[in-house]
């Protein structure tokens, strides 16, 4: 069988040139990632923020590849369903159909995987200064070739390919031999049992996962990298299920073209009875909108989240920093002067609340058990001016050896209310505190408070400041103009911390996004080509039948609009079941939840997949149909 | 006189197996009892097949013949195991297709059943040696190269071997496919329009070909045609009319043949 499938290969090369093209791009891609990954890993703290964009990037990548390479090989087996009965016909069993299928896809896929791996050994030597050109690597970086991830890169791509025709050598070694005395392409039938399983599986895991995380862990949904399995599921999920559920959302879309002239009445037949070759466009296209929809979403919302925590928790009017910060407080960082915080709290009439960020380690019985960012606080102000949300416990008449750690901390190390710890602070002094209260898990990770006593005579970074009754902020900000410090309004603060959090997690969305988008613009583009030159008798048929080329140009470029219309209407649902995820999660966190659906760029991808669709169409089917008709129609098999 | 150059209907080498116990005279290779089909949904049916019975002995060659949507297709279909029948039973080189599972029926195809078509049929990317030696190969046999360039040789394809099918004429590839179809040796060859898609001249020598192995090698053929000169090379030509049998006629010949179809067709000559 072997043999056969060899020379099928080597003569339809065209007809496969698809599958190799999707597949040798996967490869390209999941092999810059893994030597991406494989050069930051052991490295130095310098690699983490290009060890997490790698990470996040090869799964991103891998997942896209898997759903795109499975709807590329199940185009391609279905415009060979007659080539595979007539093989059935003359004694072939299902069996020897199945591996012949699976021979094929090996052949197509370590050809691919190998051109995949040279390609990205190449494109891996642009990426590691587009990182460094982007502040996401140091300037030494460097992505070697790394025989290892090359071996996990090539294999993955072969794994892709046999995972994308065993999806359907199913039905095609089911294809009864009378398919090869029929023409016609239009199938009806598009699901496999297979498919069925692992569409509903996706779906049901993205439901579950979603929901644990909104349960246990909701500040995870801020996170891209430790949330980029829920929507990636929701896609996958959807992309399998495509075929079945493109054709009721079709018909609707479709339903004003049944009655309005014959060019209309053509697509919306084309749609619908060809349906393997309308899910094999609607598949990228749903991947890229429905990833960008509910990736785009995450760092609005997340931003959105985290200034209204600040906002929420911190009750005053005026932030005072120290002259050099740029950027919000952290242990380490820039300090008030004892004179700058003399200056403050001499403000007559004034509520200062100083805040010292002090990196503390905490024990029992003498063991350290975990080390965190304490900040430092009067007790009065706990539950005054600083109010995070409590769980357990209360922040009214606190001791001075209070300490308030968030619930994950207290899962994590095992610490309940009320229990007696050891603080150590960086000059190795120890205190003994309580715990007083327990509160949510903050949105930038652990959140502990403890009293100023416990921080020695550590300088706050940051005082939140209450003008007396009847003062304007303006003026205590005037007051303050010249004592070396940097006064502004709590709106003003939180304002330009929302700029600085959205320029962080834009970069690293811009590249998860760019790879998966553009990689589905190219699938689109190869289905078109593959649907045109299997194409080239129907529309000569339909010359034959009257249509003039620009009719039947205009029908195939209407159909390939329509497809990727059905496929935003397809997306719609994930990023609605997406964005609800978050929600539910988020409001376990704030009160007031930023809902941002980024239209923009969901429009901008519509658009996008709308246009390389039509063109590529219309040029593939352009190119099919120069030449006379008759030549096409008398065209021997 | 120089020798007449050869012809590929000159000899036929292909040599078939020896008569066992099942083909001995009066045992049928094919029978079809009660056979029904039906298309549609229930209430509204239409039979395709509407009880017919018939017996291919062999050595025998049968045409089947009628209008349009008479169910001639069908019933080679459902008698070539390749559809299933609502009702009654097929009974193909001692096997019945509704009871054989999917790889069974494949390898009784492989090894009983040979099938032409009007539209050729042949793989698109496997060249004319390649399409003939298929069925071997896929019931895992390692085909004599000499005995397929024979076989090649005889049907006038000894040249075009290693041509792809879109670079041989309609009669060429008709001709492989005929190969393909007799190079297991098959009980029974099931022809649909073998000779739609040809010219006069080419249609009789394929024609002349079938004829030669049913009456030489003892082949079972079944063939549905609407063509009344092609009818006239079988033995016995049976007619169909709105699935069921409307008639036989044995050793006929085409004027006859054409005349009963006639007497068949909705708006033909008077039917009393």
């Amino acid at each position: 069988m072997l043999s056969i499938a060899w020379s099928t290969v080597r003569i339809r090369w065209a007809s496969f040139a698809g599958a190799f093209v999707a597949l040798a791009l996967g490869s390209t891609l999941i092999s810059m990632m893994a030597l991406a990954l494989a050069a930051t890993i052991g490295g130095s703290q310098d690699l983490v923020q290009a060890q997490s964009m790698a990470a996040t990037t090869a799964a991103i990548t891998v997942c896209v590849a898997v759903f795109i390479v499975i709807a590329t090989f199940a185009f391609a087996v279905d415009q060979r369903t007659r080539e595979l009965a007539l093989l059935r016909l003359v004694g072939a069993t299902p069996r020897q159909v199945r591996r012949m299928v699976l021979a094929e896809s090996a052949l197509i896929g370590a050809a691919a995987a190998a051109v995949g791996c040279a390609l990205g050994c190449v494109g891996a030597g642009i990426l590691d200064r587009w990182m460094i050109g982007h502040g996401v690597a140091p300037a030494w970086f460097r992505i070697g070739v790394n025989p290892v991830a090359l071996l996990i890169a090539f294999a993955l791509g072969v794994a892709a390919a046999l995972i994308g025709a065993a999806a359907v050598v199913w039905r095609a070694s089911r294809v009864r031999p009378a398919e090869a005395l029929r023409e016609a392409a239009a199938t009806r039938r598009a699901m496999t049992p297979l498919r069925w399983a692992l569409g509903l599986g996706l779906l049901a895991a993205a439901v579950i996962t979603g929901s644990v995380i909104a349960r246990s862990d909701p500040e995870y949904v801020t996170n891209p990298r430790k949330y980029a399995l829920v929507p990636l599921l929701y896609v996958g999920g959807c992309a399998l299920l495509a075929p079945v559920l493109l054709r009721p959302v079709a018909r609707a879309v479709t339903w004003p073209l049944g009655r309005s002239g014959p060019g209309p009445l053509l697509v919306r037949q084309n749609i619908l009875n060809a349906r393997r070759r309308t899910a094999s466009t609607v598949t990228p296209a749903v991947v890229a909108i429905g990833l960008v929809a509910a990736m785009m979403c995450l760092p609005g919302a997340g931003t959105g989240a985290k200034l209204a925590q600040v906002t929420e928790t911190a009750h005053a009017s005026v932030v005072v920093l120290p002259a050099a910060a740029d950027g919000p407080p952290t242990a380490g960082g820039p300090t008030l002067s004892p004179r700058a915080v003399a200056a403050v709290t001499a403000l007559p009439g004034a509520t200062a609340t100083a805040e010292a960020y002090v990196p503390i380690q905490i024990g029992l019985d003498g063991q350290v058990i975990d080390s965190l960012t304490g900040q430092a606080v009067a007790p009065a102000a706990m539950g005054v001016t600083l109010t995070p949300r409590v769980l357990a416990g209360s922040l009214t008449d606190l001791g001075r050896d209070y300490i308030v750690i968030d619930q994950r901390t207290a899962q994590e190390d095992g610490l309940v209310l009320g229990q007696q710890l050891t603080v150590w602070r960086p000059d190795g002094a120890r205190a003994v505190a309580r715990v007083a209260a327990i509160i949510q898990t903050g949105l930038a990770g652990d959140d502990t408070y403890m009293s100023a006593d416990l921080a020695g005579r550590a300088p706050p970074s940051l005082i939140w400041l209450t003008p007396p009754a009847g003062t304007p902020a303006a003026a205590v900000i005037r007051a303050l103009a010249d004592r070396g410090v940097r006064a502004m309004t709590t709106s003003a603060y939180v304002a330009a911390l929302g700029t600085r959090i959205q320029a962080q997690s834009s970069t690293a969305a811009t590249v998860i996004l760019g790879i998966s988008v553009g990689y589905a613009l190219i699938a689109i583009a190869n289905t078109m080509i593959m649907a045109a030159a299997a194409r080239r008798r129907e529309l000569a048929a339909m010359g034959l039948a009257g249509a003039t080329r620009g009719q039947a140009l205009r029908v195939v470029g209407g159909e390939a609009l329509i497809a990727v219309i059905v496929a935003a209407l397809l997306a719609a649902p994930i990023a609605a079941a997406e964005i609800l995820t978050q929600r539910l999660a988020l409001t376990r966190l704030v009160a007031q939840v930023p809902v941002l659906v980024p239209w923009t760029d969901i429009w901008h991808t519509v658009a996008l997949c709308a246009a390389v669709g039509v063109a590529f169409a219309v040029l593939a089917a352009g190119h099919a149909t120069r030449g006379r008709a008759v030549e096409a129609i008398a065209a021997r098999e | 006189m120089p020798p007449r150059p050869a012809r590929w209907n000159d000899r036929v080498m292909l040599t078939h197996k020896a008569v066992t116990a099942d083909d001995r005279p009066g045992r049928a290779r094919l029978r079809m009892v009660g056979a029904r089909k039906f298309y549609g949904r229930a209430g509204d049916r239409i039979a395709a097949l509407d009880g017919v019975s018939l017996e291919f002995l062999p050595g025998t060659f049968t045409a089947i013949m009628g209008p349009s949507g008479s169910g001639k297709s069908t019933l080679l279909q459902c008698a070539a195991g390749l559809d299933r029948l609502d009702e009654g039973s097929v009974l193909l080189a001692g096997v019945d297709p509704a009871r054989a599972s999917e790889a069974a029926l494949a390898r009784l195809r492989r090894d009983q059943v040979g099938f032409i078509f009007q539209s050729f049929n042949l793989l698109p990317s496997l060249t004319a040696r390649q399409n003939v030696e298929l069925p071997l190969r896929l019931a895992g046999r390692r085909p004599d190269p000499l005995a397929v360039a024979a076989v090649l040789a005889d049907l006038g394809l000894g040249d075009r071997a290693g041509h792809l099918p879109s670079e041989l004429s309609g009669g060429q590839q008709q001709r492989v496919a005929i190969a393909r179809a007799l190079i297991t040796r098959p009980s029974v060859v099931f022809a649909d329009e073998p000779t739609g898609a040809l010219d006069t001249r080419t249609s009789r020598e394929v024609l002349a070909l079938l004829r030669r192995m049913v009456t030489g090698h003892g082949l079972t053929v079944c063939m549905v045609t609407h063509d009344p000169v092609a009818a006239g090379y079988a033995d016995r030509v049976v007619f169909l009319s709105d699935g069921r049998i409307a008639g036989q006629l044995e050793q006929p010949g085409a004027a006859e043949i054409a005349a009963r179809m006639a007497g068949l067709e909705p708006d033909g000559a008077p039917s009393c």
